[in-house]
């Protein structure tokens, strides 16, 4: 009982600090900025956090948290939007709605396409946000026993599943993966002040700051990408014909997506590596397998938005339960959330519970006033939303270059650091080109310092004995997992391939 | 060559040139330490040696390069450059001005007006952003 009334004293102290107006007002920026990057192609929470993260460095840090984490959950919101009016997804996790979505959209059903993504968004992410309330003080109380050799295999697991899925190969996600370790070692190190890979260049000696690599990665190399890419015209968005309703029909028919959605996308979300998009193409995966009419999929299926919509949004709520409880992040824009921690000095985890409890709660009460103010924002304007489309993308992306220009400029007055951005971001564009994926990278960046300290201090402690990793029982666990989560696809792809030669 | 065996020796070249840095560092360790500041570089290196050569694998399916408009690409990296550049002379109002122009022209766009128009009000909305608001610095230039 004492757990559950501890429980709504932290809910109380954290909706007296989200409702407080000036939180409420970031609130209200972040969810409407995270809905008008949803909408816009190339655009991504990943991007735009990173992008933001210099600009709230002299912030209070709840504050700061409410804008990301309504940036996030708003960004789930507006891909669906244009997915289901023009067939162009805003985000990768909302491209599987665009079949179904884009079909309603012709049969002039689009508003109640409209309706379901943006209803069953809130009652996943609400739900999500619910479980995740339940979900990580426990999750707490077990990390509380954790020591650097934990630490150390979870931080291995993640990287892992996030290299393993990224990418259209397992050999470019590894590598990727060690690109971001590497990164992240270069600089002094922490405890011997020696010079690592600095190749006699004094600016390299402080390290590549993780705001430095993500406005590169994420920021310039998209811009560049862009650039790069041959003209295509888009299409007209559809007269938006049909109310944005429900009928009697669709509310039954929508309602045990959403419930499976939900479902599907939470525990999605908690396992590093897959994230939303992976969320989104099983929700719809499990959908059309449950359903009675399979054949109507791609046709206009209510429950082809349904689920998928409600999927990516709770895999948004559950991938933030291992950033918080244990501080290790397990996709893209997760990590540039740990990095924007690391930024105010502060580590996630269970002491984060205990000694920022006004931060974490705050943050996590945030995400409930977000998802009810992105239902208001949502629907009402949606004609808003579509005209998004309008902003011409030249303009757009010249400016996401002055925004990272200027924001990296900022946190140390150095345009030193402005050129390693460049280089990234040239990077970046080679890395895309030939299908190395970036997010690995990112995390490799974000977790490698640490994962290092964490690999150093549970070897000092064994006293150089590297088995201490598979006799300590949780650690040996974790890494057991780790192996299951490496050999899985592989087994599966070749059974797999063994039915499709059978037939 | 596939373009998959290409970057895989660009990638096998990078990550020797890591081992071999890594080999570099000195292996003296912390008084307490029983692993230095060299054992963890090199676990690195030798997993980017093998994932670079595993890529070049045959069994690896090689994947096909997308169409890249290089001109476009190339002309947007050096007008970014000489954006980084003209920041340290002429200073951020003029620079940035006539980046925003220049970068959305090779973008595509094809109204002068209408992207001037936006590149003054996006200049002045973030110098009013970070100096006004939060108080951050510009590179000052000729124009301040």
């Amino acid at each position: 009982m004492s757990a559950l009334t501890q429980l709504g004293d932290n809910l109380a102290l954290g909706f007296a600090s989200a409702l407080a107006p000036l939180h409420l007002l970031f609130g209200v920026i972040g969810v409407t900025l995270g809905t008008a990057i949803g909408v816009l192609p190339g655009i991504g929470p990943a991007m735009t956090i990173s992008l933001l993260l210099p600009l709230t460095f002299g912030m209070n840090p709840v504050g700061a948290f409410i804008l990301f984490g309504g940036i996030y959950y708003g960004a789930m919101y507006g891909g669906s939007t244009t997915s289901i009016l023009v067939r162009m997804p805003g985000e990768a996790s909302s491209v599987v709605t665009a079949l179904d979505g884009y079909a309603m959209t012709q049969q002039g059903r689009g508003g109640a396409a409209l309706a379901t993504a943006a209803i069953g968004s809130f009652v996943a992410g609400t739900s999500a946000t619910i479980i995740l309330t339940l979900m990580a003080p426990v999750l707490v109380e077990v990390a509380l026993g954790f020591g650097p050799t934990e630490y150390f295999a979870l931080m291995v697991l993640a990287l892992t599943a996030l290299g393993g899925m990224a990418g259209d190969a397992p050999a470019k996600g590894a590598f990727a993966t060690f690109l971001g370790l590497a990164i992240g070692t270069v600089g002094i190190d922490i405890q011997t002040g020696q010079a690592r890979f600095t190749v006699g260049v004094a600016g390299l000696l402080g390290g590549l700051n993780v705001v430095i690599v993500t406005a590169g990665l994420f920021a310039v190399g998209e811009v560049f990408w862009h650039a790069a890419q041959p003209r295509t015209s888009r299409e007209e968005p559809a007269a938006l014909a049909g109310s944005v309703r429900l009928t009697g029909e669709d509310w039954r028919r929508s309602l045990p997506a959403w419930c499976r959605g939900t479902v599907i996308g939470f525990f999605t979300g908690v396992l590093p590596g897959a994230g939303a998009t992976v969320a989104s193409f099983l929700s719809y995966a499990v959908e059309r397998r449950v359903s009675r009419t399979p054949e109507a999929f791609g046709h206009g299926a209510i429950e082809g938005v349904a689920g998928p919509e409600a999927a990516n949004n709770a895999s948004a709520g559950g991938s933030l339960v291992p950033l918080l409880a244990l501080g290790i992040p397990g996709s893209g824009t997760t990590a540039v959330m740990l990095a924007a921690f690391q930024m105010y000095g502060l580590q996630p985890g269970p002491l984060l519970f205990t000694q920022e409890a006004g931060l974490v709660w705050g943050l996590i009460a945030s995400l409930y006033v977000s998802n009810v103010l992105l239902l208001v924002l949502n629907l009402p304007l949606i004609r808003i939303w579509v005209r998004m489309l309008d902003v011409p993308r030249s303009l757009l992306f010249a400016a996401v270059l002055v925004f990272a220009t200027l924001g990296v400029y900022s946190l140390n007055n150095n345009l030193f650091e402005v050129l390693v951005v460049y280089v990234l971001g040239v990077m970046a564009f080679f890395m895309r080109r030939h299908g190395l994926p970036l997010a690995p990278t990112v995390l490799g960046v974000v977790l490698g310092p640490l994962m290092e300290q964490h690999f150093r201090r549970a070897m000092a402690i064994s006293g150089g004995d590297a088995t201490v990793f598979l006799t300590r029982p949780v650690s040996a666990v974790i890494l057991v997992v780790t192996v299951v989560v490496v050999l899985l696809p592989l087994l599966a792809r070749t059974r797999y391939g063994r039915s499709i030669s059978h037939r | 060559m596939s373009p998959d065996r290409r970057l895989a020796a660009v990638l096998i070249a990078g990550s020797a040139a890591y081992l071999w840095g890594a080999f570099h560092i000195s292996p003296l360790s912390g008084q307490y330490a029983a692993v230095g500041p060299r054992i963890f570089p090199l676990i690195i290196g030798a997993g980017l040696l093998g994932s670079a050569v595993w890529i070049a694998l045959p069994t690896q399916s090689g994947s096909e390069l997308s169409p890249i408009n290089w001109r476009v690409a190339a002309a947007s990296a050096v007008a970014f450059l000489a954006y980084i550049g003209g920041l340290n002379t002429v200073g951020y109002l003029l620079a940035t001005t006539g980046f925003i122009v220049l970068e959305s022209r090779l973008l595509g766009s094809r109204t002068w007006t209408r992207d001037l128009i936006v590149s003054v009000t996006i200049t002045a909305f973030v110098y009013v952003v970070f100096r006004l608001l939060l108080g951050l610095r510009l590179p000052a230039g000729l124009l301040g």
